[in-house]
């Protein structure tokens, strides 16, 4: 079987109670099912990026996680990053921004889209 | 194949909305659902259909119902009943909901 | 066809269960299969069976229970998400000490595993948020 293209889309920002968390564990579970997974931090989901240094809830330190399984791309949309300030270099992880088209032309390819 | 975006929250959370609007292609389907439906009331999809004109609009007819805004939809957007719901998600690929 | 579905959010503060029943209910009837009904986050609610409805309020979950039972559809439930909201099979109640399990047999625990199976499996993979 061809491996399926999964996103993630995380949207909120992370301090919900286990929410985040919870997604996080999805992406988790969902990179070694051996399929194409990706993540995309849109809107206020792009602070589950920035990391407090704190040791307990931060999402962020579970995210840098990510890089040693097998997600095949982190993106944030650009937009959303710009709007509070934030630069890509300034997040917890390597992330790839990306344009409105960007977004749109990932989402389109996509064979599962799972939200937070 | 296009895809199919659901919302099912009002202006509540609005970025819902927002998020599907920049993640949306031309020739897709967004189908409001629950309180979602509320964005289909014709001076609120005003304020979006500018944003929206490429992309084809449904509500789900029970909901418009148990709300009691029947009346109020706006005429560029398409009543249809969970039948038809099942018929879009069939007919289009990926299917995106917006939290 | 054959569907996948996630329920992310309960029945006493968010519509998702409901919605999901209908789409689910109207897919059965056009003659497509439900591969798992995957409750997740607050939605894992739905699947306990200490709740009590009060007379002349829909009962989602009791519909959910019966739709499943009728037409063979397996109702998941993540055991983290579960945990976390006081939602315990009697392995768990025995294993944590607590008083009461309070799952109702008709929907399986399971790992988060059987979510991403369920999306990768299915032809569509269809999510009602909270």
């Amino acid at each position: 079987m061809t491996p399926r293209r999964i996103l993630f889309v995380i949207s909120h920002a992370p301090q919900r109670g286990a929410l985040a968390l919870e997604m996080l564990d999805e992406l988790l579970v969902g990179a070694v099912f051996e399929q194409e997974v990706s993540a995309l931090f849109i809107d206020e989901g792009v602070f589950q990026l920035v990391d407090s240094g704190d040791t307990q809830g931060n999402v962020a330190r579970g995210y840098r996680a990510l890089p040693t399984y097998d997600v095949s791309e982190v993106f944030v949309d650009a937009d959303s990053l710009k709007k509070r300030g934030l630069a890509v270099d300034s997040l917890a992880i390597p992330v790839r921004a990306l344009t409105r088209g960007g977004v749109r032309k990932l989402v389109a390819g996509q064979d599962v889209v799972v939200p937070d | 194949m296009a895809a199919l975006h659901i919302v099912n929250s009002s202006s509540e959370r609005r970025t819902a909305l927002d998020n599907c609007l920049r993640a949306a292609s031309r020739g897709d389907t967004v189908l409001l659902i629950g309180n979602g439906v509320y964005w289909a009331v014709a001076p609120m999809f005003a304020g979006i259909a500018k944003r929206a004109s490429d992309t084809v609009w449904c509500v789900l007819a029970t909901d418009v119902k148990s709300r009691g805004i029947g009346t109020l939809l706006s005429t560029q957007v398409q009543q249809i009943d969970d039948g038809a719901f099942v018929d879009l998600v069939a007919s289009h690929h990926p299917v995106v909901s917006w939290s | 066809m054959n569907f996948a579905i996630a329920i992310h959010g309960d029945a006493a503060t968010s519509e998702s269960p409901r919605l999901a029943l209908r789409f689910a209910r109207a897919a059965i009837a056009k003659g497509h299969r439900i591969h798992r009904v995957f409750f997740y986050h607050a939605g894992v609610s739905v699947a306990n069976s200490l709740v009590v409805q009060p007379q002349g309020e829909a009962d989602t979950a009791a519909e959910w229970a019966a739709f499943a039972k009728e037409h063979g559809v397996e109702l998941a439930v993540c055991v983290a998400a579960a945990l976390r909201r006081g939602v315990l099979g009697q392995d768990d109640a025995t294993r944590y000490e607590r008083a009461v399990a309070n799952v109702n047999p008709v929907f399986q625990i399971v790992g988060l595993g059987q979510m991403i199976e369920a999306a990768i499996s299915a032809d569509r993979f269809v999510t009602f948020c909270a």
